[in-house]
């Protein structure tokens, strides 16, 4: 009896392809939006995650305003209300002397205008110290690093990510000792980074033009810094020395408007974040499918009108109200599963496409899909039911009189 | 006895006007009759009819039905499927299926297998002459074939009774003859048939002509 319910349903769409495909367009459209909006935001965490814990277990990361307090992007927008560093909150650091802390760094940064003969590129540019480099395990591909000597005196050298330098000058390895103009000052290429897939939010680190901090400081005027790193001893030590940077900090600005944030507290800082982003995109399905489903009930409703003559004829030939009903409520939910399939399918294509085409990553996971097809499922269930009443209830004799 | 009734009355309110469509009928039709309904216009036809195919229940009266008592107490969807079998005078075949299919139906909700069914179904558009139409649409159909279709659909499940409302007054002269011979043909097979019909020259053919009149049995 299942097998004949679901293909008699089929039938009675296919009788009615347009109107069917129609009908089901806001299930279609509200699982698409749904699937590829949680797909794309479980894609962006896992990217996020790894790109975190790519840092390694042991850096510190000090960054401007008190998440704890709201003032982490609340109270008027990110950097605008806070105070950013200072050399003197890195000197005070230093001289702290924390023993689990084996290197300190700050960093300027800014998209600066890079020229090269006619080329220019608005690139991405970090002002750093050497150590920099330690903290994130950046290897060298030629060349050399910039040594504390050419940082402190502010040398008009620079690093290139691999990237970058191939975009410049067609390949790496023709980069070396070439002069370039970063915001119309000439700094000569000492080095290139090889290759890393670590990013920096947006940014990818292969595209990175790294010019020494008294540089930065000297010749873009730069004089806010963005964040510390702080590379410890062992990752042991990362609660202990959490605890004494914070101490040391707040000492020397005399208030608490900064946070230092440990890669597990950035993980779980994510985790907030994507998880209120999943709560807005579940209220976004809620409302989609709600309209999906009503446009459904709608239907149904005109349908069943439509085929007063077949119920009674069917009544007249020994169908129960029963079967009635679950012929009409089984057309509902093929349909809005069928739409939830089809809604599924372009979610896979855009997924696909941005996989293949762009660097979003997309990641459409098996749960979700099961979720997708409960969803259309009960939304046919719940909006099939008032039509399908409608139309176990009718009358045999009046039904057969319809025309 | 395929079926007796007792004072088998019903009575329709309409905007607080008693309308008695039927009143107080008596009558009974034995196993293998076949029987004509006439009377003219409104006399209560299709409401007698109706109340023999369980379509409706009486307002008044009793109504046994190959020895079941037929009241609201008990699922008439059920008794439809098992002790009748309806032709329509506008056949009401399902559009959306194939004669084969039509046939099948009521199998279907008697619960049939698929394989059981089909070989039925095969078989009684076989017997009514239309073997070579299994897979064609009503609307491919003429009318004298689609009530054969809709008559080999009312053989189904060998119900006890078969009921006919004008079965020819949809057909033109010939096909009306012949839907005619195939009904007498079951007839003398064994079948019961209760027919409404206009056609003098039909309700001739039949055993006994039941006549009504402003809802009652005249003759
Ligand atoms: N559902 C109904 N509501 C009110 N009156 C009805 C209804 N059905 C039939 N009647 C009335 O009952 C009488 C008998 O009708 P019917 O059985 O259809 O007659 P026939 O089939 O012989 O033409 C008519 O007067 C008709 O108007
Ligand atoms: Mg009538």
């Amino acid at each position: 009896m299942f097998k004949e319910i679901i293909v008699s349903a089929l039938s009675a769409l296919k009788a009615n392809k347009i109107r069917s495909l129609l009908t089901t367009l806001g299930i279609i459209i509200g699982v698409f939006a749904v699937i590829s909006l949680v797909s794309l935001v479980s894609g962006l965490k896992k990217d996020i995650k790894d790109q975190i814990l790519g840092l390694g277990g042991d850096v510190l990361t000090i960054s401007p305003g008190n998440i704890e307090e709201g003032g982490f992007g609340g109270g008027g927008g990110m950097g605008a209300m806070m105070k950013s560093f200072g050399m003197e909150d890195v000197r005070a650091i230093k001289e702290a002397k924390i023993p689990e802390v084996k290197e300190v760094n700050y960093q300027y940064e800014t998209y600066a205008r890079i020229e090269y003969g006619e080329k220019s590129y608005n690139t991405f540019t970090l002002g750093c110290e050497p150590a920099l480099f330690k903290i994130f395990d950046n290897k060298i591909l030629i060349g050399r690093l910039f040594d504390s000597k050419e940082d402190q005196s502010g040398g008009r050298v620079t690093v290139l990510g691999k990237g970058m330098a191939a975009k410049i000058f067609g390949s790496a390895d023709r980069a070396l000792d070439k002069e370039i103009k970063v915001e119309g000052k000439s700094f000569k290429i000492i080095g290139i980074l090889d290759e890393t897939d670590m990013n920096f939010g947006p940014v990818d680190v292969n595209d990175v033009v790294y010019i020494p901090a008294e540089s930065a400081k000297k010749y873009l005027e730069l004089s806010r810094i963005s964040e510390i790193h702080l590379k410890l001893i062992s990752d042991q030590d990362i609660l202990t020395a959490k605890r004494k940077v914070e101490k040391v900090l707040k000492e020397s600005r005399g208030m608490n408007d900064f946070t230092v944030l440990t890669p597990d507290s950035m993980t779980s800082l994510i985790d907030d974040i994507m998880g209120m982003l999943t709560t807005a995109l579940a209220g976004i399905s809620a409302i989609s499918l709600l309209v999906g489903g009503i446009g459904i009930m709608n239907i149904m409703l005109v349908s069943v009108t439509e085929r007063t003559k077949e119920i009674g004829i069917r009544k007249a030939l020994g169908a129960t109200d029963a079967n009635i009903l679950t012929q009409f409520l089984a057309e509902a939910v093929v349909l809005c599963i069928l739409g939830g399939f089809l809604g599924l399918g372009l979610s896979a294509l855009l997924s696909f496409i941005l996989n293949q085409f762009t660097e979003v990553p997309s990641h459409i996971e098996p749960a979700t899909i099961l979720l997708a097809i409960a969803f259309s499922a009960s939304v046919g269930l719940i909006f099939g039911t008032a039509p399908a009443l409608k139309a176990a209830k009718k009358d045999p004799i009046e039904a057969l009189r319809y025309e | 006895m395929v079926v007796k009734t007792s004072q088998l009355s019903k009575i329709y309110h309409l905007d607080g006007v008693e309308v008695r469509a039927l009143v107080e009928v008596n009558m009974e039709i034995k196993e293998g009759e076949f029987i004509a309904i006439m009377g003219p216009s409104g006399s209560g036809k299709s409401t007698l009819l109706n109340l023999l195919g369980c379509l409706d229940t009486a307002s008044i009266g009793e109504y046994w039905l190959d020895g079941v008592k037929v009241d609201k107490t008990i699922n008439l969807a059920n008794i439809r499927n098992q002790k009748i079998g309806f032709v329509f005078q506008s056949f009401n075949l399902l559009s959306r299926c194939d004669a084969l299919h039509n046939v099948e139906l009521p199998m279907m909700y008697a619960g049939v297998t698929s394989k059981n069914r089909q070989r039925k179904a095969t078989e009684l558009l076989e017997q009514v002459g239309i073997g070579n139409r299994l897979h064609h649409l009503p609307n491919q159909l003429s009318g004298g074939e689609k009530q054969r279709v809709a008559i080999a659909r009312a053989l189904a499940n060998d119900p006890p009774l078969i009921l006919a409302d004008e079965p020819t007054g949809n057909l033109d002269s010939i096909s009306g003859q012949n839907i005619m011979e195939i009904l007498q043909n079951l007839n003398n097979q064994g079948r019961t048939i209760a027919m409404v019909t206009h056609d003098p020259n039909l309700g001739e053919r039949a055993d006994r002509i039941i006549k009504l009149m402003d809802g009652r049995i005249v003759s």
